[in-house]
């Protein structure tokens, strides 16, 4: 997964663009045990918002198990499947640290969790139409 | 291209959404120049760019992306029509 930037474009007899690029990677991160609290985090909050997503949109079948994802692939995995400004996505791509990325990737999934699980939670008893026999609770 | 801070000529492939590694790449690509892309890619290391662009915004630049090495299987996998290539490559 090697990301570049683009130093330069360069002039060429193709029909399509030649840039010239410099390339970069994640640079190593010194706390594992931090890094790893993080890629756990991420992924338990990202399943909860997933599953929310599978009830409203009424779908079935078993989601991917992502818990053993390392997380560099995790943070672009989820950074690829949220729904964000261009600007932010990119922003994560351009990022050289695994870590922060994740970090901002729970902050931005703590803010809409409990949003998703409402709307799932919400579905959910609409579905039933007043015939699932319990008392409707909405805040 | 394996060593990070390496720095190279690339032939890039603008795209309206923004893909990351490790991601599935779901292209069609239909333009000419895009199709010699491709073609020369494959003459060459199989290395092309993978950049966002957003054409309309006034002053919109490639300044990030990713580069992908097309494999063996993503040439068998490629269907390909009058209209172009479809791929539906993943990415490593």
């Amino acid at each position: 997964m090697i990301r570049y930037r683009v130093e330069s474009y360069v002039e060429s007899n193709e029909p399509y663009l030649v840039a010239r690029i410099n390339t970069f990677e994640d640079e190593d991160e010194y706390d594992e045990g931090t890094l790893t609290q993080t890629t756990t985090d991420v992924a338990e909050m990202f399943m909860r918002v997933a599953k929310a997503i599978r009830v409203i949109n009424d779908e079935r079948g078993n989601l991917p198990d992502i818990s053993d994802v390392e997380p560099q692939k995790l943070s672009f995995l989820v950074a690829a499947a949220m729904e964000l400004e261009s600007e932010l996505k990119i922003e994560l791509l351009e990022m050289r640290s695994t870590a922060e990325r994740l970090r901002r990737l729970r902050d931005m999934l703590k803010r809409v969790i409990s949003s998703y699980e409402e709307r799932a939670r919400l579905h959910t008893l609409a579905k039933g139409n007043g015939h699932g026999g319990k008392k409707i609770e909405i805040d | 291209m394996d060593k990070v801070g390496q720095s190279r000529e690339l032939p890039l492939f603008p795209l309206p959404t923004i893909l990351f590694p490790g991601m599935p790449m779901p292209l069609h690509i239909f333009e000419p120049r895009y199709r010699k892309l491709l073609t020369d890619a494959r003459e060459t290391d199989s290395l092309f760019g993978l950049s966002y662009f957003d054409a309309s915004a006034v002053d919109s630049d490639m300044a990030a992306g990713w580069a992908y090495r097309m494999r063996r299987r993503d040439y068998r996998s490629a269907k390909y029509y009058q209209t172009g290539v479809q791929t539906f490559w993943q990415s490593v």
